[in-house]
């Protein structure tokens, strides 16, 4: 199923390629099985974090971004399995490969929440409704740190204090059908940053919230990523908070990276095809009017995927006896700019 | 939560009075006032009426005045306690549904306490490991529970019982135990014959039971509190009863207002097969015979019954989710 | 009322004119379910929708922009307020005091297509049945032929392959969806077409497919669009004027160019400022990020709904609601705002936030 050789699980010592990284995703694939075939959802997708740094992964409905969060905390539905790759994270001095870990182990337990948070679209259903969201910030600490409930409850207060509640002491006791939106999305920061993590991954945050409540969650996002100097990971299919607020960027298309590199890169020069027509299908805030042109047809159905390079269907540079041979390899068009396309190479041996 | 119940209770009233209107229908339902059908019933049977009990009767029941005057005579008398005399049985009402109806009871509690204790821990295991073989094993068991009539059950537990120990009645104590004062011995003793009864009366809801709390479970499962839960390294044993089975629960809780009732009707055809002594069938008889104040009596009480069966389950519910306090 | 029937200057090109719109839901709580308030989800909105064009219907949501279109196709009554409908040169007329009957031949004239392509279609019919099923009701055709004929044309006018037609809906992508919910809605040959976030649940590329063939379509059969949307960036490129609502009313209502570089009203502003722009150069501009919530259309506070989140309010903005007022001179398009000091405040739009930065930052 792969060209390279299977990874053998629980691998003895893993080690992270560089020593300023913080995570390091390669060759990731994680597909789900169920009764209509295989869904490649994730297929083969390399990218690093360093510590501090906030990378954005963006695309379109289908094209793997928030398969690939759940695989790096492996919290797959059922029929979702990690096939192939490594998920290497430093976890105090040693390196893991949370690929490698049982799901629901130790070393996966104490990783969640303690060392990678994730935030997720809905804060409504972030919580459960019928705990407080104080009883559920103090029970993450508490899983994580040896402390007394007192102190629990101190630190969850200082939590909801630094996310910006207004009342912080009587928030701590409140149920979320209480809070206000813009409210809940604080709370659920909080609820994700109580212990503090080195990296936060946040699955569209703002998606399902209205503009004013979005800007309030960049700037906090902003905020307190400059308060405590966590990564962050922002999956989005919106290329304006990829633009407000990451230093990187990972557009992905059906499982595949298509293109990687600085935001100022990736949006200033787009170099695949699918980038460039994605950039070109949003309609601007600058004044004058500004055309827009969609990329032609839909995501193919994940059933029915194309050979080849998944974007040759609809690409406008489409090569024939090129693309929908095999897939393009990542070439790397500038320093750290990476694009998946034979437009920049590897079609040499085709034609 | 106070403003709650006592909105809960003033619902309660129409609903009352709604049942005590069906229930003085029933009872003059039959032709004729019922005290002269009372009598023809008994003259038919032989008996002499003594002229003073007629008029007591008479006056009691306001007989021969307004039709609202009865209702209302026959509505004070009930409230206070009064509930009639019983034709068929040749007693006053009270007295027999007072024999009767702490076995019913009995076996609807020790029922309701096997449906819980068996249906809640199935359906979460078969939630949990859905689409395993157990799962589809209690799923089709849960299917037969379901369709299978009690009486059926009924009779078969009894064949099974002779075949095993040469003794096809059951009732509630031993011979010995019978008039003996309640105590230790005498709960084992029930306990040693309850159970069939109940577990023939509890089969359906059982299933019943199963089968919803699979399904709210698979409903709950899936729901992004319960990742992220997972996300902040909770246990999966936590996992599962802390957060979705709390909830998944809640409308468990409230079928406990319906399944009172659904049970005390179950037992009528296991009690009739299992020859137990309970108010199932005296129900029957007084409704076969048309003893009118006997039946409607029972039909009122297992009414209010209900009525208080939801009355405490929606209390029970408020309680343990704060978004239907939170709503009041 | 006269004003609305005979609309002089700007209004006489309107084909809806809706005047005093209110919508008020009752809030009811206690022990008897007394009414204790009202959610005032339209707060007298008067608008004229011209023949030809896009008005859009920007806000948060609860701003009422959803309940506003509603109760333009009666889909909802309002609670008081007018909506004259007009055709060509005949006499306008108030759909609110309409019967059922009568408004099923105005509603003919005016269709809806809403967010969801995924629900608004139903999943046991087919696209045949879904695309014509208006027509038959409204006894529009007379053959099966016809019929077949009529969806085909419609299928054509929204860029599907005809021979799709005895497909069911779940065949098709989320983008094909919603032309067939636009093939639905312009069977009927409107004049009108309400868009309710037509476009939001859509993929960026797909979305951009939908945005451009209703643009074309409103060229082709000169179609009018109220276009209900949230998302900024989408009405700078669809609409051809902007209505900008907060808390059931219309704050600022303008040309759509002069609306975004040149806001007239605070709440304007703030949502131009927080849209999120795909160009890493402006990351780091100055934000306006408002702090609070969108005020609760249940308990909305006094003066101006606005001012506990605005930062030039001053103490007239607590004690007087602010009307709509007409900013621009005669003769020029209308720009109306309603905030008191619409004509003091120099607020900034699109492109201009940059100017602003440069300036700050020298």
């Amino acid at each position: 199923m792969t060209i390279e050789s299977p990874r053998e699980t629980g691998a003895a010592v893993a080690s992270l390629p560089s020593d300023d990284l913080l995570l390091s995703v390669r060759n990731l694939r994680t597909h789900f099985f169920s009764r209509e075939g295989v869904v490649k959802a994730v297929d083969g997708v390399t990218f690093d974090v360093k510590p501090g740094e906030i990378l954005g992964i963006a695309g379109e409905s289908g094209c793997g971004k928030s398969v690939t969060s759940q695989s790096i905390l492996r919290i797959l539905p059922k029929n979702g399995k990690i096939v192939d790759g490594q998920i290497l994270f430093r976890y105090g001095d040693q390196t893991v490969d949370l690929a490698a870990e049982d799901p629901d182990g130790r070393v996966m337990r104490d990783i969640r929440g303690q060392e990678i948070a994730m935030i997720f679209q809905e804060p409504m259903t972030a919580f459960s409704p019928v705990h407080t969201i104080g009883n559920q910030i103090i029970e993450t600490i508490r899983i994580h740190q040896q402390v007394t409930k007192e102190e629990a409850h101190d630190q969850a207060v200082e939590m909801l204090r630094r996310v910006g509640m207004p009342n912080p002491a009587r928030n701590i006791d409140e149920f979320t059908f209480n809070l206000s939106g813009g409210m809940r999305q604080r709370a659920m920061v909080a609820l994700s940053l109580a212990c503090q993590p080195k990296l936060l991954i946040a699955d569209e945050p703002t998606t399902a919230v209205d503009v004013t409540i979005q800007a309030q969650m960049l700037e906090l996002l902003r905020d307190i990523q400059a308060d405590l100097g966590m990564a962050i990971i922002m999956i989005t299919h919106d290329l304006g908070v990829i633009a407000e607020l990451t230093d990187r960027v990972m557009i992905m298309y059906l499982g595949k990276e298509v293109e990687a590199g600085t935001v100022e890169n990736v949006f200033h020069r787009p170099q695949h095809p699918y980038t460039r027509g994605l950039l070109s299908s949003i309609p601007k805030m600058e004044p004058g009017r500004v055309e827009i042109e969609p990329i032609e047809g839909s995501v193919p159905s994940p059933y029915a995927m194309p050979s080849g390079c998944k974007f040759h269907t609809r690409c406008t540079e489409f090569m024939a006896g090129v693309c929908e041979k095999r897939d393009p390899p990542l070439i790397e068009v500038a320093g750290g700019h990476e694009v998946s396309c034979f437009l920049y190479g590897g079609r040499e041996d085709l034609e | 939560m106070l403003i709650y119940i006592f909105r809960r209770l003033l619902v309660m009233i129409p609903v009352m009075i709604l049942i005590s209107v069906i229930g003085f229908i029933i009872i003059q339902a039959p032709p004729g006032d019922f005290v002269s059908s009372y009598i023809a019933g008994l003259e038919a049977q032989g008996d002499i009426i003594e002229p003073e009990l007629i008029d007591s009767l008479r006056a009691r029941y306001g007989l021969g005045e307004p039709v609202y005057v009865q209702y209302w005579k026959w509505v004070s008398n009930f409230v206070e306690g009064d509930l009639g005399y019983s034709m068929v049985y040749r007693e006053p009402v009270v007295d027999i549904i007072a024999q009767r109806l702490p076995s019913s009871f009995t076996i609807s509690l020790f029922s309701l306490v096997l449906v819980f204790a068996i249906g809640i821990p199935i359906g979460v295991f078969s939630a949990t490991k859905q689409y395993s073989l157990a799962d589809y094993t209690f799923t089709l068991v849960g299917f037969l529970g379901v369709a299978t009539p009690n009486f059926l059950l009924a009779l078969v537990g009894l064949w099974l019982l002779f075949v095993w120990t040469g003794n096809a009645s059951i009732g509630l104590y031993s011979p010995e135990m019978q008039n003996a004062p309640f105590g230790p011995a005498k709960f084992l003793d029930l306990l040693s014959h309850i159970w069939l009864p109940a577990l023939i009366v509890g089969t359906a809801g059982t299933a019943e039971l199963i089968r919803t709390m699979r399904a709210n479970l698979l409903d709950e499962l899936p729901k992004q509190y319960v990742t992220v839960a997972r996300a902040r390294g909770v246990k999966p044993t936590k996992l599962l009863y802390k957060y979705p089975l709390r909830i998944a629960i809640n409308p468990v809780i409230s079928t406990v207002g319906w399944l009172l009732p659904v049970l005390v009707e179950g037992e009528v055809l296991v009690s009739l097969v299992l020859g137990l002594p309970t108010i199932a069938p005296v129900l029957l008889r007084s409704l076969l015979q048309q003893d009118m104040f006997l039946a409607t009596s029972i039909i009122m009480i297992l009414g209010i019954l209900t009525l208080v069966g939801t009355l405490l389950s929606d209390i029970l519910l408020a309680i343990v989710d704060p978004r239907i306090r939170g709503s009041v | 009322m006269t004003d609305a029937i005979q609309p002089a200057g700007r209004g006489d090109r309107a084909i809806i004119s809706v005047r005093n719109l209110v919508k008020y839901f009752p809030i009811e709580s206690g022990l008897l379910r007394r009414q204790v308030g009202l959610v005032k989800a339209v707060d007298d909105v008067s608008f004229d929708l011209n023949d030809g064009e896009t008005l859009a219907l920007v806000g948060e949501s609860g701003c009422g922009k959803t309940t506003t279109s509603h109760c333009i196709i009666q889909a909802q009554r309002p609670t008081a307020g007018e909506v004259h409908f007009r055709i060509g040169d005949t006499r306008p007329v108030d759909l609110t005091k309409m019967e059922k009957a009568d408004l099923k031949k105005a509603r003919r004239n005016i269709r809806m297509i809403y967010q969801d392509p995924y629900s608004s279609l139903n999943p046991r019919m087919t696209l045949l049945q879904i695309i014509g099923e208006p027509l038959k009701i409204h006894g529009q055709v007379k053959s099966q032929d016809e019929l077949r004929a009529r969806v085909s044309d419609l299928l054509r006018l929204v860029r599907l392959d005809p021979s799709t037609l005895n497909r069911y809906p779940h065949a098709f992508s989320g983008g094909q969806r919603q032309r067939i919910a636009i093939a639905r809605a312009l069977s009927l040959s409107p004049k009108v077409v309400i868009a309710d976030e037509a476009v939001s649940a859509l993929d960026v590329s797909v979305q951009a497919q939908i945005l451009n063939l209703l643009k074309e379509l409103q060229r082709e059969l000169g179609l009018t669009y109220l276009f209900v949307a949230h998302n900024l960036a989408v009405v700078k490129y669809e609409a051809d004027r902007v209505a900008v609502m907060y808390a059931g009313k219309i704050v600022e209502i303008g040309e759509t160019e002069e609306l975004y570089t040149c806001p007239k009203h605070p709440y304007t502003e703030a949502l131009i400022s927080a849209a999120p722009n795909p160009d890493p150069d402006t990351k780091n501009r100055p934000r306006i990020v408002l702090t609070g919530d969108v005020a609760d259309p249940g308990n909305l506070p006094g003066g101006c709904s606005f001012h506990p989140r605005c930062r030039y309010a001053e103490d007239l903005c607590k004690q007087e609601t602010p009307p709509l007022m007409e900013l621009s001179a005669a003769g020029e398009p209308s720009h109306q705002s309603a905030c008191h000091f619409a004509d003091r405040l120099s607020l900034a739009g699109i492109g201009a936030a940059e100017l602003t930065t440069d300036r700050d930052a020298a």
